[in-house]
């Protein structure tokens, strides 16, 4: 845990500050405030990143510091997508998900850059991380619905949260997927096998047949169980999150994506 | 520059194959083109009272340094990229010829040779792994099966779709 004194820092720690600003203005119900706050702390997060990519000379999406700052960033363009598109609110919800994906970035991995290792040198490198972090924050937005309607609530969605949860799955399953393969393709080409029995690869298998799971649960069960289907969306996020955070920091995993540190 | 009590660090030389020579009674450090690699650098440390120093930092021997400097220094060359010139020879003919890099593969008559490794200490030589999958069309044809489908029937179906997918 430090706190990082260079332009770096602060252009997280600013936008890590407005989109709580944000947060904090949504429950005071003033929208319109919130969303100019949660917009500006997006423009500042997009400096975060163009300044970082400058810095190191390739796309920031090397190591978890790189990662969570895109990540924290990205939250921006789908809590608004998926208000405006596909009907899923929570957008206070995704307001707090920027500041708390941020705060890794902020305060604990280590922002030393680094050179582009051989074995990342590849066109694959974008597409394969890009539609993981997509995917990860569509998945995270489901569990908060799947929270949602296991307690009770309702956000001021369009949708009702079961709803929404199972829409935000079918919004983020295919780029699992498309994830999943684009890192086998990679590992056919790098390693010579498309399936390497890596940690990494086997937790990123996992989350995804969390996820077959609770397509299929609902389908059979999902009007009689909605409770037990709902848990399987916060249980996908459990996985994810090992496989994004566990497999990198533990040293139980020694693997091949172990340079991703 | 290192700040006011440290002083500053400075690049003189770089080596190939570093080498002392005795020249009297003075050593000096030369470059030697015989013999396996010795990467090392020359660094000049002006220390804040004035004086200054030289040192040599070795790639190979890290934690070469003086306590008297009050720094550790160490010399890291982190690989850019890694090739391998390979040629396939059948009958005494040059069939296939391929600069291999880490994610490009050499393909030639159903196997796949890739880099595994090298000699990290001079890379003098290059491990080659090979591998024949009979079954990777039909590995890689399902991949394509799976997104069109999952794609399909979630994005453009569902979510984009008009038509609701309720059980």
């Amino acid at each position: 845990m430090a706190i990082k004194f260079t332009i770096q820092g602060l252009l997280i720690y600013a936008a890590m500050a407005a989109y709580l600003l944000a947060f904090v203005v949504m429950l005071l119900r003033q929208r319109k405030a919130a969303s100019i706050l949660f917009l500006a702390g997006f423009f500042v997060g997009c400096a975060a990143i163009a300044y970082r990519w400058f810095d190191v000379r390739h796309i920031p999406l090397q190591n978890l510091f790189e990662v969570f700052l895109t990540l924290g960033v990205l939250a921006y363009p789908i809590s608004i997508f998926c208000n405006r598109v596909l009907r899923v609110g929570g957008v206070a919800a995704d307001m707090l998900i920027g500041v708390i994906v941020l705060f890794p970035a902020g305060f604990i991995f280590n922002a030393e850059p680094m050179q582009l290792p051989p074995a990342l040198q590849s066109w694959l490198f974008g597409p394969h991380v890009l539609v993981y972090m997509l995917s990860y924050i569509l998945m995270t937005k489901a569990a908060v619905q799947a929270a949602a309607q296991m307690t009770g609530r309702q956000f001021e969605n369009l949708l009702a949260a079961e709803e929404a949860t199972y829409r935000m799955i079918c919004a983020g399953f295919p780029l699992l997927t498309l994830g999943l393969v684009l890192g086998s393709i990679w590992g056919q080409n790098a390693w010579g096998d498309w399936w390497g029995w890596d940690p990494k690869e086997l937790w990123s298998l996992a989350s995804w047949l969390v996820y077959v799971g609770y397509l299929h649960f609902r389908y059979m069960f999902g009007k009689r169980l909605p409770k037990i289907n709902s848990l399987w969306a916060v249980v996908g996020l459990v996985v994810i999150i090992i496989t994004l955070l566990w497999v990198n920091l533990s040293r139980l995993f020694p693997g091949l994506h172990s340079y991703a540190m | 520059m290192l700040g006011q009590d440290l002083g500053s660090v400075e690049i003189v030389r770089r080596f190939e194959n570093f080498k002392l020579m005795l020249e009297g009674d003075k050593r000096i450090a030369i470059e030697d083109i015989n013999g396996g690699p010795n990467p090392a650098l020359e660094v000049l440390l002006k220390k804040p009272d004035g004086n200054e120093v030289t040192r040599y930092v070795f790639e190979r021997f890290p934690g070469h340094s003086r306590p008297e400097d009050n720094m550790q220094l160490s010399y890291r060359r982190p690989i850019k990229d890694f090739l391998s010139d390979v040629e396939v020879v059948k009958d005494n003919k040059v069939v296939a010829r391929k600069n291999i890099e880490v994610n490009k593969p050499l393909h030639y008559g159903g196997y796949l040779f890739y880099q595994q490794g090298y000699d990290s200490d001079a890379g003098k030589y290059t491990i080659l792994g090979v591998t024949s999958d009979k079954g990777l069309g039909v590995v890689f044809l399902g991949y394509i099966l799976l997104c069109v489908g999952v794609f399909w029937q979630f994005w453009f179906r569902y979510i984009f779709g008009d038509r609701e997918m309720e059980d």
